[in-house]
């Protein structure tokens, strides 16, 4: 593998590699390049995940006809699938080259010990939202009740932005979590829920269920299983496996024949 | 804090009382949630309603700067009721009678009128606090600046001796730092009064130690604090001042008494990372780098000393802390040759036999180590007083509630407290500029209840001007029940809204030297009315 | 396409808990009559569904939002009454 890296760089396939690296004791991303080919014989390679694809989104913004190779798992092929969708990066310059294991949910220092198995609170299970919960399961509860359960939740939120950060996905220039006029600044929590229903909203067709949202929110919100509801959705009325296929995404396409039926006020 | 951060996550109990957690301490409302989800009841005292209060079993509003007569409260009824640990105090403390002969003058409906707690509540939280062990109490800024902050501070540790929450395990007296550093840096010497790890100057032994280490005869009279600085600098007896991060023109109380001593002195050097409102008016600004443009250590809130790393190399002609020192020593003819940040910890470490001594740069490896770290071998201290307090016993102190230095009178109606919103940092010299922070709040505010911005006829947005008997400042009015009618809230961040043109210099605790921020009389009225 | 995007909101605010609150109908000028069946419809339904569990919620501010529904998750978890309660 390392070999084929430097093959590619030295060839100029590629003009740099984003992968793994042991930095301090952490397993960080690292960009390799040319200059450096030693470097190479670094490159971790493991369960370690964190988006490159966004790194690499923004290494395009700087440089658009940058050539980037980089480790791929799974979710991280799906995340380009959805960039090359949204023309945020151009299959021509990616290079991808499938690394071993999948993401981990808990890494050493990533402090997300509360999504082990059966770590969820009480308290949380009873007046929350169980981090471990199925879409079928968090469907159990009543209508009432399960707002109840997403606000308090919801209401946990310290607006730190982590979940937009980390996300693959998220590259938008302009935010609308930002927006003054949709979401209301300056307090704690954040309007809720219309914080986090612009995100859900805004990850339709995007979300390719990676899971580093939920790793990173320090109140620990079950965010995974609400984007996962969104992309259930979205296969459900638009038979679109998020980053799936190389086709437009759903929310592109404007002005498409109608197949569905409106609903009627009773069923709802 | 007397325990460690994750161990908050297993409290059976936990008691927050001066403290936005949410807003300023983030990661450490992590663990209180995570606690609050497995089971621990949550107990949150603040004049505000903060995020936090929200999620609490009792949330009340104690009147500001009642706390010493809140806790005193919450002990009688402990005692009354036999929930306090007795074997415990046997055992491991002293003087208890000094407390109990005070709070038994503290009865649930005189305390409820200082207060304005009713005694239901007060009794509910005696009994969270007191049944739950073990019991976390956290306390910020809203403990300490206070001109009772000292008493506030020991009438916390009664609270916890006499549970028995001291030297266990997920209990302790936990005060949040306010920076990644002020632990490390008090630490290392940061003080007026002691060498590193407390060390006091006066001490003759430990003055000879490091006067030995120095080649230098060092002086056994304590310096100035800031507090002391400030006249002193009025009539002239200092001359020069030498800032380091520091921004005392926002952060300091009384703004124009401030500028003024400021305007007074001869020479002013600042050495920031940035060019804070102190820095613009100095004679020298020594540019430094950033914490990730330099090597070294830092101490965080649970005395965790940690590496951090140089990330990028420093923007333009900056330099580390250590290099400008160094190098500022040796021209001003103490010649300071240090080749790296690990060269003086080792130094600091030698020198520093009770906390330090233990730690090598690569003993901190990863996770860091908590001191006391007394040798080589030492794994560090997650939780102090373990099975004795440090000073033998854990020392009880009847204290008497104080009214604070200002209460409010006809002319100033309102009480004032200051504090922090989650999106900006102190003077917001770093995080105003951060354009996704800047988003959240551009302008300074000042938080008032529904009621009282009724009887003003004032609308959220409208300009208010708010004078105390140190001056007046102009910020526009948010109007909201997170204050209590007659209370009213300003953010410090913002220097064109310098909320400290109001507070009082004069106020301070008489031990620590603390400015009384959390308190003012205020008036207020409409600009255009 | 507007049908599919109100759908998955439909959806989605369902799984929130705020099922049945958003309607889309297609109603054209002349067809005054539907107009006023759909508009008393939707009206009698979300008088059904009682007053929106958001009021309360949307103060930009740090209200312990008395009575409104969130509120009652921390509020079962402890019986007792509140202080902040009282204030509000
Ligand atoms: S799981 Fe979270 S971080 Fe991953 S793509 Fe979905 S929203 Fe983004
Ligand atoms: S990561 Fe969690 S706490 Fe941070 S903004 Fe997202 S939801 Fe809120």
């Amino acid at each position: 593998m390392k070999n084929k890296i430097k093959e590619w760089l030295k060839s100029g396939q590629i003009d740099i590699f984003l992968g793994y690296k042991t930095l301090q004791g952490h397993p960080l991303p690292h960009a390799f390049g040319k200059d450096n080919l030693e470097d190479i014989d670094t490159l971790i390679t493991g369960s370690n995940y964190y988006p490159l694809e966004k790194i690499a989104t923004k290494l395009v913004a700087e440089k658009p006809d940058i050539k980037i190779g980089m480790i791929t798992q799974d979710h991280s092929q799906r995340a380009l699938n959805v960039l090359y969708i949204w023309n945020q990066l151009d299959p021509e310059n990616i290079k991808p080259l499938k690394g071993d294991g999948c993401s981990s949910n808990l890494k050493e220092h990533a402090d997300d010990s509360h999504r082990e198995a059966g770590k969820s609170g009480q308290f949380k299970k009873q007046f929350g939202m169980n981090t471990h919960a199925s879409i079928e399961e968090a469907e159990i509860f009543a209508q009432q009740e399960r707002f109840q359960r997403w606000m308090y939740e919801f209401q946990k939120c310290i607006k730190c932005y982590g979940c937009r950060n980390i996300c693959p996905v998220c590259f938008c220039k302009q935010c609308s979590l930002e927006h003054s006029n949709l979401i209301g600044t300056g307090s704690l929590p954040p309007e809720a829920p219309i914080y986090h229903l612009v995100r859900a909203v805004h990850m339709a067709g995007r979300c390719i269920d990676c899971g580093l949202c939920e790793e990173a929110c320090p109140a620990d919100i079950p965010l995974r299983l609400l984007y996962r509801k969104v992309n259930a959705i979205v296969t459900e009325l638009f038979d679109y496996e998020t980053g799936s296929r190389l086709d437009q995404s759903p929310f592109s396409i404007i002005g498409e024949s109608i197949t569905l039926k409106l609903k009627p006020i009773a069923a709802a | 804090m007397t325990n460690s951060i994750t161990e908050i996550e297993d409290a059976g109990c936990i008691f927050v009382i001066g403290s936005n957690t949410t807003a300023c301490h983030p990661l450490i409302a992590r663990r209180i949630y995570r606690a609050k989800e497995k089971g621990a009841k949550l107990i949150v005292a603040d004049p505000r309603n903060i995020q936090l209060s929200r999620f609490a079993d009792v949330a009340v509003n104690h009147r500001l700067g009642s706390d010493v007569a809140l806790l005193n409260g919450m002990m009688h009824i402990i005692i009354r009721n036999a929930w306090h640990a007795r074997d415990y105090i046997a055992d491991r403390t002293e003087r208890f009678e000094d407390l109990q002969s005070v709070v038994a003058a503290y009865p649930p409906d005189k305390v409820s009128a200082i207060t304005g707690v009713s005694a239901e509540n007060l009794e509910r939280m005696a009994k969270l606090y007191a049944t739950n062990p073990p019991a976390a109490l956290i306390y910020a800024m809203g403990i300490t600046q206070h001109t009772t902050g000292v008493d506030n501070v020991k009438s916390c540790c009664n609270l916890a001796m006499l549970c028995g929450n001291v030297g266990i395990a997920s209990g302790g007296v936990n005060p949040l730092r306010g920076q990644n550093n002020v632990q490390g840096a008090c630490d290392m010497g940061g003080l007026p009064n002691v060498f590193t790890g407390y060390q006091p100057v006066s001490d003759p032994d430990v003055n000879k130690k490091f006067s030995r280490a120095w080649r230098k005869n060092l002086s056994d009279k304590p310096g100035m604090t800031i507090t002391d600085m400030v006249p002193a600098m009025l009539d002239g007896r200092l001359k020069a001042l030498y800032v380091i991060g520091e921004n005392p023109k926002l952060s300091d109380p009384d703004w124009n008494h401030f500028n003024h001593a400021l305007k007074n002195l001869e020479f002013l050097v600042v050495q920031e990372i940035f060019l804070s409102e102190t820095a613009q008016v100095a004679d020298v600004v020594l540019p430094a780098a950033s914490a990730a443009e330099k090597d070294g250590t830092f101490t965080n809130s649970e005395r965790r000393c940690m590496r951090i790393h140089k990330a990028v190399e420093p923007v333009g002609k900056a330099l580390a802390d250590w290099q400008i020192i160094s190098k500022l020593s040796t021209v001003m003819g103490y010649p300071m040759e240090y080749n790296s940040p690990e060269e003086i910890f080792d130094e600091m470490a030698a020198l520093t036999p009770k906390s330090y001594a233990g730690m090598t740069y690569e003993r901190l490896g990863l996770n860091g180590l908590q001191w006391p770290c007394p040798d080589r071998e030492h794994p560090g201290t997650p939780y102090l007083h373990k099975n004795q307090f440090i000073q033998g016993k854990g020392k009880f102190h009847g204290i008497e509630y104080k009214d604070p230095a200002e209460l409010p009178t006809d002319e100033y109606p309102y009480f004032l407290t200051t504090g922090r919103m989650f999106a900006h940092y102190h003077t917001g010299t770093m995080t105003r500029i951060s354009p996704h922070l800047d988003i959240e709040q551009r302008t300074g505010y000042v938080s008032i209840h529904p009621e009282d911005a009724d009887k003003l006829a004032v609308k959220n947005g409208d300009p208010l001007i708010l004078s105390s008997r140190r001056g007046e400042m102009e910020a526009p009015a948010r109007v909201t029940p997170s204050v209590t009618p007659g209370t009213l809230f300003l953010p410090i961040h913002f220097g064109e809204n310098p909320t400290n043109v109001l507070t009082n210099a004069e106020a301070f605790d008489p031990l620590a030297k603390i400015p009384e921020f959390k308190v003012s009389a205020v008036n207020i009225k409409k600009l255009r009315a | 396409m507007t049908i599919k995007r109100i759908n998955f909101l439909q959806e989605l605010l369902e799984f929130m808990g705020l099922g049945g609150r958003l309607h889309l109908e297609w109603i054209s000028s002349a067809e005054a009559q539907k107009f006023v069946q759909v508009v008393k419809e939707f009206t009698e339904k979300i008088r059904h569904l009682g007053p929106n569990p958001l009021r309360g919620f949307t103060l930009n501010n740090l209200t312990l939002d008395v009575g409104a529904a969130a509120g009652t998750a921390a509020k079962t978890a402890c019986p007792e009454p509140k202080e902040t309660v009282a204030q509000n």
